[in-house]
């Protein structure tokens, strides 16, 4: 061994922990090195002056230490048991929580599988309990326009054929919800439906008198087809008839004559319907202005008479 | 109370020479003892309990000096370590004896002045007697960290005890004087020579 590693394993053999082999080279060394065998000497006579100075050194501490430490040991108990208390609950906690998410998983999943049963037959019964309304049998009666209602009324209005007469009553069709569309007449060729049904949706607050009482209609022919009286409608081309001006009253004193037209522009190769009103007194409120370029052929004439049984005649 | 009467004055003695003022020892002494009591659950092997005890003490002393030395009118204190008696039952001639008392001084001194770890490895070995075995347990180190400190710092103590140690003073009371102006650190090497 060489003189530094020696050298730096004196105190461990001085102490006498190392190991055999060492301590066997360290004394082998030391009996053939006289430097090192000055540095042992020193090494020990530190040793010995370290062990005499503190095993010598044994103060003893004063009598109101040991009360003291009763004293602060017994009001540190409670502190203690707390600890012990808090450590033991969050390993409680700890192994606790999985287990209680688990069954808050599982109660959740049995309540809604027990629950959704529940849920649907509420929902359902007052559906499975509710009748079907039957249709009444005074479905199918006469128009007659509500004199007041708030909500819109649907008409459909079955116009009669070519070959019937105007004064005829014809048969309407009064449906509170939704227009039926039924088939029927044949009408002019320039319809392109035969079934002529109209859609007025005609709202209470819309209606307003617009004749006096001493309005007397006109004939149909007398209206000139150049007329600026047209209303132009707001529900083509969906239907072959147009709704109803909303000017008209529910229920004219005096009949209403309407000359349908069917207005084309050239330009736009567009088509849509309007009611020419021929014997609209107040035509201030009437009329329409046809637009320029617009072609406007008459398909028929409709008279809205005070039984609210418009008639048809082409 | 058993654990108390048995290890209270071995803590008490380490807190003194760590601390070196008899009222911080007391109290770190009984911090100790309370923290152990406290903590005294978490300790896993009951046989380690003297080495769990040291430990605790040597942390609580270490964050007290940590804490008296920003506190400079504390850190002042006249040194009590130091001015302990060692052998107040002594027979020997009064002026043998004053010289042994004055060399133990200067190397509780030096020891003192080592820095903290091997200061710390220096007390248990040679103040408590552990072995490095024992030691490595306080400390929670590898035993060879500990052969190591304790070699630094015995090299550390004969660089600075190098005069004494040349000229095997202790036992002659003629050197008391060299021994005294030494610890003053007035003189160096050659004039102690």
């Amino acid at each position: 061994m060489r003189c530094e590693q020696v050298k730096a394993l004196l105190d461990a053999y001085a102490d006498g922990e190392l190991t055999v082999g060492e301590t066997r080279k360290i004394a082998a060394h030391l009996r053939t090195c006289p430097t090192c065998q000055r540095e042992w000497e020193r090494v020990q006579r530190l040793r010995n002056w370290l062990d005499d100075a503190f095993t010598a050194f044994r103060p003893k501490p004063s009598p109101s230490l040991r009360q003291r430490l009763e004293r602060a040991l017994v009001k540190a108990r409670p502190t203690a048991r707390r600890q012990v208390t808090t450590r033991q609950a969050t390993k409680v906690a700890l192994f606790a929580l999985p287990v209680l998410m688990l069954l808050a998983l599982l109660s959740l999943r049995f309540n809604l599988s027990n629950r959704l049963p529940e849920r649907a037959s509420v929902i359902t019964a007052p559906i499975a309990l509710q009748p079907p309304t039957p249709k009444p049998p005074s479905a199918i009666k006469p128009l007659s326009i509500p004199q007041a209602t708030t909500q819109p009324q649907h008409l459909d209005i079955v116009l009669p054929s070519a070959s019937q007469t105007t004064d005829t009553p014809r048969r309407t069709n009064f449906v509170p919800q939704r227009p039926q569309r039924i088939a029927q007449p044949r009408l002019p060729s320039r319809l392109p439906v035969s079934t002529a049904s109209a859609s007025a949706m005609l709202t209470h607050q819309q209606r307003r008198p617009l004749r006096p009482a001493s309005f007397t209609p006109k004939r149909a022919v007398d209206a000139p087809l150049s007329s600026p009286a047209f209303i132009p409608s707001e529900r083509m081309p969906q239907s072959p008839f147009p709704s109803f001006p909303t000017e008209l009253p529910s229920s004219p004193d005096e009949p209403v004559v309407l000359r349908l037209m069917q207005m084309t522009s050239p330009e736009s190769a567009s088509s849509a319907w309007a009611y020419q009103v021929l014997s609209a007194p107040n035509e201030a409120t009437m009329v329409r202005v046809i637009p320029q370029g617009v072609v406007a052929e008459p398909v028929a004439i409709i008279t809205w008479r005070s039984a609210a049984t418009p008639s048809c005649q082409p | 109370m058993a654990l108390v009467v048995r290890y209270e004055e071995v803590i008490f003695r380490l807190t003194l020479a760590l601390l070196r003022h008899r009222e911080d020892a007391e109290d770190a002494t009984q911090d100790t003892f309370v923290h152990a009591f406290c903590h005294l659950r978490t300790l896993r092997d009951v046989h380690a309990f003297p080495f769990w005890l040291r430990r605790i003490a040597i942390r609580l002393c270490l964050r007290r000096r940590r804490r008296t030395q920003k506190c400079p009118e504390i850190a002042e204190l006249p040194d009590e370590w130091e001015a302990i008696a060692l052998f107040p039952e002594s027979t020997l001639d009064p002026a043998a004896e004053a010289e042994r008392a004055e060399l133990h001084r200067l190397l509780r001194r030096a020891v003192a002045e080592l820095p903290q770890p091997f200061q710390v490895a220096v007390i248990l070995y040679h103040l408590d007697g552990l072995s490095y075995d024992e030691i490595a347990q306080v400390l929670n180190v590898p035993i060879g960290t500990v052969r190591s400190r304790l070699a630094r710092a015995r090299a550390m103590l004969r660089a600075k005890l190098a005069p004494l140690l040349e000229r095997g003073v202790g036992c002659q009371s003629s050197d008391a004087n060299e021994i005294v102006s030494i610890s003053q650190g007035n003189k160096t090497t050659e004039e102690c020579r």
